[in-house]
């Protein structure tokens, strides 16, 4: 669950991406893309969540010393009296940044021309050209920043008891509780049925 | 062998008793859906419900303690073993036979020792077990400040109530079930609600 931008551009004896697959035949790395790791039955993460998200935008600048840039930030808290705990999927990258402005950089990436990444794998021309595709300011200075993106889950998400330390013991109670009013219903009809059978005696 | 007819249950006795059926029936109803058994009232609104009648339960036993307590009704609970086996005997053999029913009822008796040892066994073990399973819940928010996070989890919490509310469902049924088992069959059930129960006497 995680995708490593800055491991990208490693390229084969004839000049094309290597490209390496783990057993599964998924790629775990392109040279065009980096490194990529894989996750399955993960249980989520939890945050609070009040239904606003906060992104991270190519103007705003960037803490580095904060270990990781959040792409986004689920807004909320337990005190404020709406928000929910929500499972979320932590998305974490390595992605290129402009260390002398400080901000979030947007490459060109595909395209057959010379300043496209997946052509050329040259990060600063390829930033170069897609930071000038939007008139945003690139001081030419291209470094590696860790990213972590939030995906809110709304499905996939297993029933809370799977991990319940008690989930053995309440469903063997559920189960034991009906059996006990079952046999006590069958108990009381049958009963009641030589009762009404023997009430001539 | 003639028919007599006894007062046995007081008007407050009969409020509580009803109120109390009610009440324990609404729980059961709301309970069980949010146990997960059946959808009728959406789960927000069952809690919610369950929690209205939970309150009003124990605002009704608030009373009902009181009760017995200042008539001295309480001591209508104290359990003896006397006579429970030839209770078993005639539910399990007699009552087929129209064997006279083995324990005479009185305004000073009115249980027999089988509704006593039921009843104190509602009273001393389940009764505990939902209600403070049931508080832990309520109050789950209040754990920390309390004290009580490190002792409990609401696996456990859930465990127990859900265990109190099967004994008590278990409980509904054999109790209705008993209430035909009086002199005639109707008899308990008009002595619940007129107060008068028809017994036999020889």
């Amino acid at each position: 669950m995680s995708w490593d931008w800055s491991t990208a551009g490693k390229l084969t004896p004839e000049g094309k991406p290597v490209i390496k697959k783990d057993e599964d035949g998924h790629v775990v790395y392109h040279g065009k893309k980096g490194d990529f790791t894989y996750g399955a039955n993960i249980p989520p993460e939890y945050v609070w969540f009040n239904g606003k998200v906060k992104y991270t935008l190519l103007d705003d600048k960037i803490n580095v010393a904060e270990g990781f840039t959040p792409i986004n930030h689920f807004e909320g808290g337990p005190d404020d009296g709406e928000s929910r705990i929500w499972p979320v999927k932590v998305f974490r990258g390595m992605q290129p940044y402009d260390p002398v402005n400080q901000t979030l950089v947007i490459p060109h990436t595909a395209g057959k021309d010379d300043t496209a990444f997946w052509t050329n794998f040259n990060w600063e021309k390829a930033i170069t050209s897609g930071m000038q595709s939007v008139g945003a300011p690139f001081s030419g200075k291209v470094d590696f920043i860790k990213t972590e993106m939030m995906w809110p889950i709304t499905h996939m998400v297993a029933p809370a008891g799977i991990y319940m330390p008690g989930r053995d013991a309440n469903k063997l109670l559920n189960w034991a509780g009906w059996a006990l009013a079952l046999l006590a219903l069958i108990g009381v009809l049958i009963h009641g049925a030589l009762r009404i059978v023997t009430r001539n005696k | 062998m003639t028919v007599e007819k006894i007062y046995i249950f007081k008007r407050f006795e009969r409020f509580w008793h009803w109120a109390q059926a009610a009440t324990i029936i609404f729980l059961m109803l709301t309970g069980f859906e949010i146990h997960g058994a059946y959808k009728i009232f959406g789960f927000e609104k069952a809690v919610n419900l369950h929690t209205i009648g939970a309150w009003t339960l124990i605002t009704l036993w608030v009373f009902a303690v009181f009760w017995h307590f200042t008539t001295g009704e309480w001591k209508q609970y104290i359990p003896t073993l006397q006579k429970v086996d030839a209770m078993i005997k005639y539910y399990a053999f007699g009552i087929f036979s129209n064997a006279p029913h083995p324990f005479r009822q009185t305004t000073g008796r009115k249980h027999n020792p089988l509704q006593r040892l039921a009843y104190l066994f509602f009273w001393l073990v389940i009764s505990p077990i939902i209600w403070f399973s049931g508080w832990f819940y309520l109050f789950y928010a209040d754990w920390v400040a309390w004290g009580l996070d490190g002792y409990l989890s609401l696996e456990w919490v859930a465990f127990f109530h859900t265990l109190g509310a099967f004994l008590i469902l278990f409980f509904f049924i054999v109790h209705v079930y008993l209430t035909t088992a009086g002199h005639t069959v109707t008899s308990h059930i008009k002595a619940m609600i007129t107060g008068w129960e028809e017994v036999e006497k020889d």
